[in-house]
């Protein structure tokens, strides 16, 4: 069965071309517009990994991986920022949140594929 | 002292008409930046649907053209052909893919440089509300003006954190950690 992602972003052509990218390589996505979003569907559902953004309205990824890290369906669940955000100082603060891995924006879709693949297992 | 209230009422006015004439272009350009981030957005979903209909079709006419060449000739050049075709459409998808993200990065761009505007147009008013004091020829609005553009500059100073460093549109760092 095929594992389930759940990409979290504002911007609507970014969530398609992760969609695209993710679903070519076999993977179900289900999409949220903001942290907020993201929180609830992953109240509702259990994914196998999230991808997320930094910058977003209502709730910004930082909070949401905390919030997913205080879940105990979540506390082990891959969590990957991908952001503009590109400094350490930002990088420090995810990793200290509790993601995985930090991905900097532009994706390229083999290496985020090869990545999704790796934290997956 | 006569002459020094004089040139401080000029002052005020100066100013103030600066500050009238700069809110004018500052709102100019909010708008122009309001229009292009709608352009921007229609281009994007556009490009983006399109891209995505025409890798679909793209799809479709490979698995028949390798289905056609496996029931003709069962190989050969053809099927060589086919091979490289496909790996020069992937290779173009891939790289359209980390083009189209251009969207995501351009509109945050955008929104910091509105609100920017925003805090320039809010120094300005500042200014201007200071200036009319001054063209009263009242010396003392000089320290409040002096205090309220410290004060929107401290605002404006933070809403100046840069969130989009990228210069090109190649694909960026991954670390794990």
């Amino acid at each position: 069965m095929a594992k389930t992602i759940l990409a979290v972003d504002d911007s609507g052509s970014l969530r398609q071309m992760l969609v695209f990218t993710l679903k070519a390589a076999g993977y179900q996505v289900v999409e949220a517009v903001d942290g907020r979003d993201g929180l609830d569907k992953a109240r509702q559902k259990q994914f196998d990994l999230v991808l997320t953004d930094q910058n977003m309205p209502n709730m910004d990824g930082l909070t949401l991986i905390r919030s997913l890290r205080a879940l105990p369906a979540y506390a082990r669940v891959p969590i990957l920022m991908l952001t503009t955000e590109s400094s350490d100082e930002m990088k420090s603060k995810g990793r200290t949140a509790g993601a995985t891995g930090w991905l900097v924006k532009p994706f390229d879709p083999n290496r985020l594929t090869e990545v999704v693949r790796k934290v997956l297992g | 002292m006569k002459k020094q209230q004089s040139g401080v009422t000029e002052l005020g006015r100066l100013l103030s008409d600066a500050s009238v004439e700069g809110i004018a272009h500052l709102e100019e350009v909010q708008a122009d930046l309001a229009q292009t981030r709608l352009l921007l957005a229609e281009a994007i979903a556009r490009l983006s649907d399109g891209f995505g209909a025409l890798h679909a079709a793209v799809s479709v006419q490979r698995a028949a053209a390798e289905q056609l060449q496996q029931q003709a000739a069962g190989g050969g050049d053809g099927q060589e052909q086919l091979r490289s075709a496909a790996a020069a459409i992937d290779t173009q998808v891939q790289a359209m893919v980390t083009a189209l993200q251009f969207e995501d990065m351009t509109s945050q761009l955008i929104a910091q440089a509105g609100r920017r505007i925003a805090g320039l147009l809010g120094i300005l008013a500042g200014v201007g509300d200071g200036a009319q004091g001054l063209a009263t020829g009242d010396l003392t609005q000089l320290d409040t003006l002096r205090a309220a553009m410290a004060a929107q500059r401290r605002e404006l100073d933070g809403l100046l954190a840069r969130s989009v460093d990228q210069r090109h549109l190649q694909s960026g760092d991954i670390t794990l950690f």
